[in-house]
């Protein structure tokens, strides 16, 4: 687990159980993963 | 069951009535049920009520157009007053609204007859209408196989010749995928040109209100009942075809492949000029893709969340993924989604028209998790996503196959529609034109 997606939960005060934030942490992983790099396109937004 | 087209001049040649239509298509849902499931909810009384109507009208001279008399369906995430409209959840299964949807009001005006609401995937979040509140959908071609989704009843209804059309929606490739699995045309419009006015929200940057049919012109028909004082781009003759060489031809079945490369040798016979494109990474914009829906999605059902008992396994997991997304990342995403859509913009100084499989696989069997190698969902959505993502209207023409049913994609500009429609029949010979 890259984030520790189980004590990002607790932060936000979500009602997801530990198990269901364990199962979901790896998608989560790989899709900011491959989000975040894109957002360096955006100099030439406007 | 009939096309519009036909529907409508045995109508007028008094060869057929509006009820004598009603009772037929309601007859062939009830039989098709347990095999199918392609309905939530069967609306009899109202059906042979707007039947009746239709017939008094065109009796006294009142001709509402190409839709009068024609029957119908709608995908249950559509409000109808006085019918209950679940959105396939267990949430809202007793949910009876007090107005209808602006499509539902618009198809009342033209005199078309609504039989009944579709089955679909839960929330319309989801491909494979595998409901589990109301049952899986099952594909008319296969009922092994299911009927893709989300607007698995919609497609089904179609393909299995219960209704001439039915209306869908597409978030993610909702109505291009069903119509590819259940080898019907299903065409999704220019973001916003139909009114998502009483449209049970999903994701409010991506969600499209489209319509499902035998044949490109039965869809086209049905387009001109909403474009009422709507102007659409007309291009006659439109034949500069964009095949993508990156992306959108990578990991095919070999079925889809195969049928693609005839579809496009057909075209050329015809007179179109393939042209080879690159297109902005399709790749990159399904992510982004996903973290809008994902983050809108979640966002819509707030109120609804601590249910979770309510929820089917798949639905649930995503709802949880879109509460972990930061408001940078959604903006952000929201933001490269314009870049994405400038760049796209450019190919139409080079093509009219692009073509690619609607999807890459042909229908997994219920309950099929992966498909060569790869996810479903992911499948499945991986050549519509972009366009949802992009705006663009697209369309999914059942392509000839001697197995189960293969779509292909046609994407167009902004307003296109009617465009794609005319290729869909001028250069590419489908199995149900």
């Amino acid at each position: 687990m890259v984030t520790d997606w189980v004590v990002v939960a607790q932060q936000m005060h979500l009602d997801i159980p530990q198990t269901d934030v364990e199962a979901i942490a790896p998608l989560l992983d790989n899709l900011l993963e491959a989000f975040r790099p894109l957002v360096a396109q955006i100099a030439d937004d406007y | 069951m009939l096309t519009i087209t036909e529907a409508g001049r045995r109508l007028r040649a008094r060869e057929v009535s509006a009820v004598e239509l009603a009772q037929e298509s309601l007859s062939r849902i009830r039989e098709s049920q347990p095999r199918l499931n392609a309905f939530i909810t069967i609306t009899d009384e109202l059906a042979l009520s707007e039947a009746h109507r239709a017939d008094e009208e065109l009796a006294r001279g009142i001709d509402r157009g190409s839709l009068h008399g024609v029957p119908y369906a709608i995908k249950d995430n559509f409000l109808t007053r006085g019918i209950r409209t679940t959105g396939g959840s267990k949430l809202f299964e007793n949910y009876v609204p007090d107005h209808d949807s602006a499509v539902g009001e618009r198809l009342r005006e033209a005199g078309a007859v609504l039989v009944g609401k579709t089955g679909l995937h839960e929330l319309a979040y989801g491909v494979t209408s595998n409901n589990p509140h109301f049952g899986a959908v099952h594909n008319p071609r296969d009922p092994a196989r299911i009927s893709g989704g989300s607007s698995g009843g919609s497609a089904a209804a179609v393909a299995a010749n219960l209704v001439p059309f039915a209306i869908g929606t597409d978030t993610g490739g909702s109505i291009r995928i069903p119509a590819a699995y259940c080898g019907c045309v299903g065409l999704k419009p220019t973001f916003d040109l139909v009114s998502r006015a009483g449209l049970m929200p999903l994701s409010e940057s991506l969600d499209h209100v489209g319509i499902l049919a035998n044949t490109p012109g039965d869809v086209g028909l049905v387009l001109d009942a909403f474009m009422t004082g709507v102007a659409v781009k007309e291009k006659p003759g439109s034949k500069r075809l964009g095949i993508p060489q990156n992306f959108f031809f990578d990991r095919l079945s070999a079925s889809v492949a195969s049928a693609c490369e005839n579809a496009f040798r057909n075209a050329e016979r015809a007179g179109a000029r393939l042209v080879p494109i690159r297109v902005p990474d399709p790749a990159e914009i399904n992510v982004v893709g996903r973290v809008i829906q994902l983050s809108e999605v979640s966002a819509a059902m707030t109120p609804y969340l601590s249910r979770r008992a309510e929820f089917g396994a798949d639905v649930l997991a995503l709802l949880d993924q879109g509460r972990f997304i930061a408001a940078t990342d959604y903006v952000n995403a929201l933001r490269l989604r314009r870049i994405y859509q400038k760049r796209w913009a450019e190919l139409w100084k080079d093509v009219d028209a692009i073509l690619t499989p609607a999807v890459p696989i042909q229908a997994p069997l219920i309950g099929e998790r992966m498909v060569e190698g790869e996810d479903v969902r992911m499948a499945s959505t991986r050549l519509v996503r972009p366009i949802n993502v992009l705006g663009l209207p697209a369309i999914s023409v059942p392509l000839p196959t001697d197995g189960l049913p293969i779509g292909l994609q046609i994407i167009g500009e902004p307003f296109a529609e009617k465009q794609l429609l005319e290729l869909a029949e001028g250069y590419l010979p489908s199995s149900r034109s």
